[in-house]
């Protein structure tokens, strides 16, 4: 009789190969119907297959809360969380339009302009720099292109955070030396491209930099960034936010 | 917007440390059960703002928030590996690494034999084959009973009648040991 560890391995080698092989689990969505009976009789047995060789995502389902007087986190910590939750949602700082008093204004701003100037020259020889006042969360990904992932099915999206400005390395897998590649992003639900930047030069690497602002990715949204050489499409990559 | 900042501060002080141990709960590592939590608060902070959030039902609007960010967590975290080829992991990969790892000549005897008990699950009847593959995937009775929407009992004894029709055949394993709690999946 073999030892239980040794069957412990094999049978997490058999679910990550059988997870390998069917591919994306199911939604949060359809995995929340199941439990809750909303399903037909085939379409729940499709989600209990895909379903069965991830006990985690029906032990996220499962789960009974803990008693709500429950205290795990030290004082330090909570006010740790407490402080980055406030630097996330803290308001903008609000841009007026349209000046009232615009010659006070000019001249009170190139005043500040030059203290500021000043103050800065003196503070950057010496100080660190400071972060900004209101924090701006920056999501950075490298992705792979989609047909490199999936060999011609349909590409999982990668889930991106929601965030205020998004740095994605788009990897390709050929080497760039010229400055005529282009990206363009879609919006899968409208179908419209939204944002495109030409005259985008890659990395040693093969790789492009794009920077794009969290009004153009929105949360919920679905989107397929396209890497073209001249009109020709070099690689796509399916992003959710 | 006064209100909604008074109440989500109320909210966090009463809640905070109960979505942080719910998510930790289910097998998220702390420190990232502490960054679900946050973004949890988040999305209830913009949900007060937009005019969604369910005052009434405060508890159960942070708890379904939590379990879908953490569905989510798990479900990213498994098209990673499969995107980066990290799973399934080889016998070379895995090497000496693991304390139950065995031997290749090993594995290969043992590989042999499961693939005899997967063939002869596959001839049980349908439900029992089915609670037997919840089985062999780590799901605890409970869970099975919740996905097949039958008692804990009834997994129990489908379970027990497949063990006992594969030992007549001569397949007797140390099957998964899922109901004591399985190992974390959050590594």
């Amino acid at each position: 009789m073999a030892e239980q560890p040794e069957w412990d391995t094999l049978y997490r080698r058999l679910i990550a190969e059988r997870r390998a092989q069917s591919g994306e689990p199911p939604t949060a969505d359809e995995v929340e119907a199941l439990f809750a009976g909303d399903l037909s009789e085939d379409e729940a047995a499709r989600v209990r297959a895909r379903l069965v060789d991830y006990p985690e995502l029906v032990r996220v389902m499962t789960q009974q809360p803990p008693p709500e007087d429950v205290r795990i986190l030290t004082d330090d910590e909570r006010r740790e969380d407490w402080a980055a939750i406030q630097k996330r949602i803290a308001p903008p700082i609000p841009i007026r339009t349209k000046p009232r008093y615009l010659p006070y204004a000019a001249a009170a701003a190139v005043a500040l302009a030059a203290l500021s100037a000043v103050y800065v020259a003196s503070r950057s020889s010496t100080a660190p720099s400071k972060p900004p006042l209101v924090a701006r969360h920056v999501e950075r990904r490298a992705l792979r292109p989609d047909a490199i992932l999936r060999g011609g099915e349909s590409a999982p999206a990668v889930a991106l955070a929601a965030a205020d400005e998004y740095v994605l390395q788009l990897l390709t897998s050929n080497e760039v030396h010229d400055d005529s590649y282009r990206v363009e992003i879609v919006d899968m639900e409208a179908n419209r491209v939204i944002w495109t930047r030409p005259g985008l030069r890659g990395g040693p690497s093969g790789s492009f930099e794009i920077s794009v602002s969290g009004a153009v990715l929105r949360p919920g949204g679905r989107y397929q960034i396209v890497l073209y050489k001249a009109s020709q499409r070099v690689a796509t990559y399916t992003v959710r936010v | 917007m006064p209100n909604n900042e008074e109440e989500f501060e109320t909210l966090y002080k009463r809640y905070y440390d109960r979505v942080v141990a719910y998510i930790a709960s289910i097998g998220v590592l702390r420190e990232d059960a502490r960054e679900l939590a946050q973004e949890t608060f988040i999305r209830v902070y913009r949900s007060m703002e937009q005019g969604q959030y369910r005052h009434e039902a405060e508890w159960a609007f942070l708890q379904k928030t939590a379990r879908n960010l953490t569905f989510n967590h798990f479900r990213d975290k498994s098209a990673k590996k499969r995107e980066g080829n990290l799973a399934p992991a080889s016998d070379e990969e895995l090497g000496n690494v693991a304390a139950g790892t065995p031997s290749p000549e090993r594995s290969a005897v043992l590989h042999e034999t499961l693939q005899r008990a997967l063939a002869a699950i596959d001839k049980l009847s349908e439900n029992d084959r089915e609670c037997m593959h919840w089985h062999l995937a780590g799901h605890k009775y409970r869970e099975i009973a919740q996905v097949l929407k039958i008692s804990d009992a009834t997994v129990k004894s489908r379970i027990h009648e497949a063990r006992k029709r594969l030992k007549e055949q001569g397949i007797e394993l140390p099957w998964p040991n899922n109901q004591s709690g399985t190992p974390s999946t959050d590594d």
